[in-house]
């Protein structure tokens, strides 16, 4: 992550895709991949699809991440938001 | 005749369905079995000018595609087309979430009316919709309603009388960079168009979303054709990528947001933020303790309420017997319990003795009795469930829960089953049907009976006063903890060695804290109490009259009042030698085999079982008859609490799994863990004494 270019152009995508169990708290990105296993559909129709916008509400590296999207709050455990592969939105 | 018109009712979990079906029906749902399948199809009748408006409930889906078995219901009743109408529920809080179903079932069916929810809340939370130019882009009525201020119904009854079986021109989502492929499967299907009965181009968007049904329903229709769509697929794949599902659902979304809530939806304020303390629920370290703390305090305090332990113990403990005795005397088994008492006296005296009196007494009445004795006991648990529930808390103390249960195989989805089997499990098995998991679904089915209901609380209550000092004290935690040991040791070893430690996960929608309205709390308490009393009521009470025969008749057919006599009698004196592991032996042991017997149709009928054969005044002159020594009571109240529970639960497990083998599997599992325990259990205490 180049955190010169992040401030240099204040809103921006920054290029490093990471899965959202590895998003820190607060944080704002986007979806960029789901991937596998009976959940993605289930995440698609709670609004958790490539391209939609998702807050991080709560992460502390163990059990569930919570995410608010659409104006929801969804718990996803881990092993599921590890397949969730997010884009950060706005650089702090 | 008025003109009959079935509305289906669906939407999205928590945008409110069941409050508005309640409020429409005015309770008065009659209930009859979804086609193939037990979970239950709910349907209301409304008469609104001159017509007769039929709803049914459906289960809550997020769309069409589906994972639970109740998804899968909802889907085919909406794929199968036999309604006049579909109201579609949207929250007006989370708009653009729940369209999504709206949206794809506009694109399957035009017979469509969309109700927009809560909106007695809309306007706080700074939401304004333009329900016209909603209306307008949908293509279907919108109607705004409220089901907790009663506002909007009469308005979407007479939209739904108006709309009845006129086909709107179905929406078209714009797919994009699939639209070419699209358009090239719709071209194969052309010829079949009036076999398949569903719009060309939906049966192509899911086709290439890998909708299980669909392929299945194009295979079986196109034959040896179906391979071009096979071909179709697969460059699709090639040049958009492997899962068009999400592609799809992109799209979607993208439609939601540019083309139906664009102007029509504005929002002033941000929509409330949980307030940080909030968050302490879903701290992975902290969450766990303190959700169990809440569980393990509101238990206590129903418990309490119901029996008077654990509380009557401590006070007494302290020296105020007085006011434990008091506490034991007004809790709400023992005013049963004495209603009940005095309602046999009264109909006893009326009748005389006899074969009548002894029918109704002991055969009717005492059936209906254990059916009676427990609806205050589940009902209390169902309603603190219920209050935990609607307030949101449940949801939060589910991820509070779910680093600890995925420990053991389970996940947070396993806690509302694991506690309302705390109060029965009947209801408890049934709500496993909201569980994703299928594999996990079935452990719980298998092991939820393990955990001790409100009948078996009632039962080692009465043999720990019965048997009194050290061991009567710890019985009651020990049964409970013994039982929570198996239940947690099975599952985790079935689940290791099935499931081959795959993480048991969770993904769960976390509605806004607030207030339990008590009406909502009331619907949850009577939807899960309405379960116990059917199965119960059916099942334990007609069993019970066959008990009571088997109790009162002897082998050769004749009325007998000494119960050592009778035919269950003579199956109790074949079966008593088995006890032996258990310390249960000599020529009263029979007595205890009796007792059991009767028990697998009932748990609370164990005591008095033993009082009537035993002749005894309580208890604890039972178990002296009984000749039975501390440690071989205790082995025989750990048996009992382990052993089936009751046969309603066996009852239920067979309607959930559909199975006589599983049904059978699950009986055999119980008989021999609750067997090896209770002899493990004798052989420990007789070596400590």
């Amino acid at each position: 992550m180049n955190l010169d270019e992040s401030k240099f152009m204040g809103v921006v995508l920054m290029d490093t895709v990471m899965s959202l169990d590895m998003v820190r708290e607060g944080a704002r990105v986007v979806v960029k991949e789901v991937s596998g296993g009976g959940w993605a559909r289930r995440l698609y129709q709670m609004g958790i699809v490539p391209g939609s916008q998702v807050e991080v509400v709560f992460n502390r590296g163990r059990g569930p991440v919570v995410v608010r999207v659409g104006g929801v709050e969804v718990s996803i455990g881990r092993g599921i938001a590890r397949r969730i592969l997010v884009q950060q939105a706005t650089s702090p | 005749m008025k003109k009959r018109i079935v509305v289906g009712l669906v939407g999205q979990p928590n945008v409110g369905k069941s409050s508005l079906f309640n409020v429409i029906t005015k309770g008065n749902a009659i209930v009859t079995n979804w086609p193939g399948t037990t979970a239950e199809r709910h349907e209301g009748r409304v008469a609104h000018r001159g017509y007769e408006l039929v709803f049914v409930d459906l289960p809550g889906i997020y769309g069409l595609s589906y994972l639970t078995m109740e998804e899968g219901i909802s889907r085919n009743f909406i794929a199968g087309g036999e309604y006049d109408l579909l109201v579609v529920l949207v929250d007006s809080l989370a708009l653009d979430r729940t369209l999504y179903l709206a949206v794809e079932i506009r694109e399957l069916t035009g017979r469509v009316v969309v109700a927009v929810t809560k909106i007695d809340e809309t306007h706080s939370r700074g939401i304004h919709i333009n329900y016209e130019l909603l209306e307008k882009r949908l293509g279907v009525p919108v109607v705004p309603v409220s089901a907790l201020k009663n506002i909007g119904l009469e308005e979407l009854f007479d939209t739904i009388i108006e709309h009845a079986r006129r086909e709107a021109p179905l929406l078209k989502v714009d797919y994009g960079e699939l639209e070419p492929f699209i358009s090239s499967i719709e071209q194969v299907l052309q010829p079949y168009q009036v076999l398949l009965k569903y719009p060309t181009r939906w049966l192509a968007v899911k086709y290439l979303e890998d909708d299980h049904d669909v392929e299945e329903l194009l295979r079986n229709t196109l034959k040896d054709r179906y391979f071009e769509l096979e071909e179709v697929k697969n460059e699709t794949k090639r040049r958009i990528g492997k899962d068009l599902a999400a592609f799809a659902s992109t799209r979607r979304m993208s439609f939601i947001q540019e083309h139906l809530i664009r102007d029509a939806v504005i929002k002033i304020s941000v929509p409330k933020r949980e307030k940080r303390p909030l968050l302490v629920f879903y701290n992975p370290y902290v969450a766990p303790v303190i959700s169990i703390a809440i569980f393990f305090g509101l238990f206590l305090l129903v418990f309490t309420i119901s029996t008077g332990y654990p509380l009557s113990v401590l006070l007494s403990s302290l020296g105020y017997s007085e006011f434990a005795q008091v506490l034991e005397e007004y809790s709400i088994s023992s005013l049963m319990e004495r209603l009940l008492e005095h309602l046999g006296g009264v109909i006893s005296s009326a009748l005389g003795e006899g074969l009548l009196s002894s029918l109704v007494v002991d055969g009717i009445l005492g059936g209906v009795a254990a059916i009676l004795l427990f609806i205050p006991l589940v009902a209390i648990v169902m309603a603190v469930l219920g209050m935990l529930e609607d307030s949101g808390l449940l949801p939060r103390l589910a991820v509070g829960t779910h680093v600890l249960l995925q420990r053991i195989g389970l996940s947070g989805h396993s806690l509302l089953p694991i506690s309302l089997s705390l109060g029965c499990n009947v209801p408890g098995l049934i709500s496993t049907r909201a569980v994703p998991s299928h594999s996990e679904r079935l452990r719980l089915l298998l092991l939820a009976p393990f955990v001790p209901c409100q009948a078996r609380l009632v039962v080692l209550l009465a043999i720990a006063t019965a048997i009194g000092g050290f061991a009567g004290a710890i019985l009651v935690p020990l049964a409970y903890l013994s039982a929570f040991a198996v239940f947690i040791l099975l599952n985790y070893a079935i689940y290791a060695l099935t499931a081959k430690k795959q993480r048991v996960e969770l993904l769960l929608e976390i509605p806004p804290l607030h207030k339990p309205y008590v009406r909502v709390v009331w619907w949850f308490t009577w939807f899960y109490l309405k379960h116990f009393l059917i199965k119960a009521g059916t099942v334990i009470f007609l069993v019970s009259l066959v008990m009571w025969s088997l109790g009162h008749f002897t082998l050769s057919g004749a009325y007998t009042e000494d119960v050592s006599k009778s035919v269950l009698a003579s199956a109790a004196k074949y079966l008593a030698p088995l006890l032996t592991p258990l310390g249960i032996s000599g020529e009263n042991a029979w007595l205890a085999a009796y007792a059991v017997i009767v028990g697998f149709l009932a748990k609370e009928l164990v005591i008095s079982a033993i009082i009537t054969a035993t002749s005894a005044l309580s208890p604890k002159e039972a178990i002296e008859v009984l000749g039975l020594t501390t440690q071989s009571a205790v082995s025989l109240a750990l048996f009992v609490t382990l052993y089936v529970p009751c046969l309603a639960t066996l009852a239920t497990i067979y309607s959930e799994t559909r199975s006589v083998k599983y049904t059978l599997a699950s009986l055999v599992v119980m008989l021999v863990t609750a067997y090896i325990y209770a002899a493990i259990a004798y052989a420990i205490g007789t070596l400590l004494a």
